[in-house]
């Protein structure tokens, strides 16, 4: 058991040094500033005070950037691996192909939260320097509901990496995220008005794909409504933990049939 | 060999994915400081395709802001049947309009747990933005402008916001002859700066000046008149003859009657300039009597 949590630091270890050292958080934290900069001093009718927007572009960032990177981090573990090979000494360690699956999910996943932590840390400072309000009970649902959503794309993304090539990996995940972001509440209603086939289609996908819009509480952070009951996160991070774990099943099972 | 290539092959595409992202938020970046600068870009839509698709796509980008700006006075929630347009054309009317009509948070999901996650997850009561908190709408509707001049309803409602809400009608005087001077064609326009100066400012005088504009813009329109211009007129019409009543002027409101009559007798507008044509002619004739 010890060697397994062992094995399993190291892992994470190294996709946490992968992620510092291609220097994307750099680059998004940039992009990020230049984005922002000119809508902070944005004073339209020469009125000042208007702060939703800005937090709520703030977020959209924040969304935006830490989907992009988990997606790239999930998706580039494996293939990068056999690329490289260094998928045949980590397997003759001994390290099983399960504790590897397990060790590289947690690795990409800690490097993806720790992405979230800065940009919810900058985005903390920016509305306390701002408003004034440095914490709200919505705000850490709204970290925590993150949480769970990077950790579906990261399993998304690594069951993907098996089947796919890199580029066709981020492409269908990122499309399945941000189509359910923006149709998944609507889905049933899409679906009542479509022929037998795409209603068949339309409720499988509404089965099967991944609820992003579970763990969207921009909403109610961004416009100050009152925080969900904890009973409703502790379902939604069930829903991710349970997705996850059926990702992370079917990338064991294809990482077992794969003939190294 | 092969293995640097391979690697290469293996690292390109998410630096492809870095760089379209980076180009993608580059353009939004300069698009949102040319939103909020104060250079104007070309409002006037061309004769050539470019420059009328250009115009459409930044027509439907800005109704895309403007609806933001409506979200926001529903606290993010997007509502079909009540938004500030309504507010913004019945702002005379002290809000005579139902605000009790079903916005039921938690409405049945008919046994989907998606639905009933997201029900919860996702606000849905109905609520309005306060008068002190009215500030957050402008930037949207500041952007909208920016992004089409030609959005007039964009125009309307800004107005509506800083007059009714924010009680700044000097900044939304000069909003709506922003407007006007962008739009000269716009009869809203008018009648909306005409309704600023009678109901806010009670100038009876720029009032009646504004809506006599408007009349004029909308009687030199040619060609079919839809129900939307139709209505827009006798508004003009119940204005012009209000202001006229208010200073005893029967030929005016003759006039009035008669034009609003034309366009519609049975409706309520000019049933009410009727009523007030005849109150003035009795106590003419009274007073002839006399």
């Amino acid at each position: 058991m010890l060697i397994v949590t062992l094995q399993i630091n190291a892992l994470i270890r190294t996709s946490l040094l992968e992620l510092y050292r291609r220097k994307d958080l750099v680059v998004v934290f940039i992009l990020g500033a230049v984005l922002l900069l000119p809508l902070s001093f944005a004073t339209p009718f020469g009125f000042t005070g208007a702060n939703i927007y800005f937090n709520e572009m703030a977020l959209l960032l924040i969304w935006l950037f830490s989907i992009v990177i988990t997606t790239g981090v999930a998706a580039r573990l494996f293939p990068y691996e056999f690329e490289k090979r260094t998928i045949y000494p980590l397997l003759a360690k001994p390290v099983s192909r399960g504790v590897l699956i397990l060790g590289r999910y947690l690795g990409a996943l800690t490097a993806s939260a720790s992405a979230l932590i800065i940009f919810y840390a900058a985005y903390i400072l920016l509305c306390g320097v701002r408003q004034g309000i440095w914490f709200s009970e919505t705000l850490l649902q709204a970290f925590v509901l993150h949480l769970g959503l990077l950790a579906v794309i990261t399993a998304l993304g690594m069951a993907g990496s098996l089947l796919l090539t890199v580029s066709a990996n981020v492409t269908i995940v990122l499309l399945l995220v941000f189509a359910m972001l923006v149709f998944g509440t609507r889905l049933p209603e899409l679906a009542a008005g479509q022929s037998v086939f795409g209603k068949i289609t339309l409720y499988a996908a509404y089965a099967l794909a991944p609820h992003t819009e579970f763990f969207d509480l921009r909403q109610r952070l961004v416009h100050e409504w009152p925080a969900v009951s904890w009973g409703v996160c502790t379902i939604v991070m069930a829903y991710a933990a349970v997705y996850s774990t059926a990702c992370l099943f079917v990338a064991d099972l294809l990482l077992r049939r794969k003939k190294l | 060999m092969n293995s640097v290539r391979y690697n290469q092959h293996i690292d390109l595409p998410p630096l492809r994915v870095l760089q379209a992202l980076t180009a993608l938020l580059v353009a939004v970046a300069l698009q949102t400081m040319l939103l909020f600068s104060n250079c104007e870009l070309p409002q006037a839509g061309g004769s050539s395709m470019l420059a009328l698709i250009s115009d459409d796509t930044r027509m439907v980008f800005s109704s895309a802001l403007l609806q933001k700006s409506d979200e926001y006075f529903h606290g993010g929630v997007r509502v079909h049947n009540c938004g500030l347009q309504e507010h913004a054309h019945d702002h005379d009317h002290e809000h005579a309009h139902d605000h009790d009509h079903d916005h039921s948070a938690l409405s049945s999901t008919g046994g989907d747990p998606f639905q009933w996650i997201n029900q919860r997850i996702h606000a849905q009561e109905h609520r309005h933005l306060s008068a002190d908190s009215s500030v957050e709408l402008l930037p949207w509707v500041y952007a909208a402008t920016k992004a089409s001049a030609h959005n007039v309803q964009a125009y309307e409602i800004g107005a509506y916001i800083l007059s009714d809400m924010m009680k700044k009608p000097q900044v939304a005087i000069e909003f709506l002859q922003d407007g006007i001077r962008k739009n000269p064609e716009s009869v809203e326009l008018e009648l909306s700066l005409g309704r600023l100066y009678f109901s806010v400012e009670k100038n009876m005088e720029t009032a009646r000046i504004h809506f006599q504009r408007a009349l004029e813009k909308s009687l030199g329109a040619s060609g079919e008149f839809d129900e939307n211009d139709k209505a827009l007129r006798l508004n003009v019409c119940f204005y012009l003859g209000k202001i006229a009543h208010s200073m005893a002027d029967v030929d005016s409101v003759r006039r009035f009657y008669k034009i609003a009559a034309a366009i519609e007798p049975n409706s309520v507008y000019s049933i009410t300039i009727l009523k007030w044509l005849n109150e003035l002619e009795s106590t003419k004739e009274k007073s002839l009597n006399e």
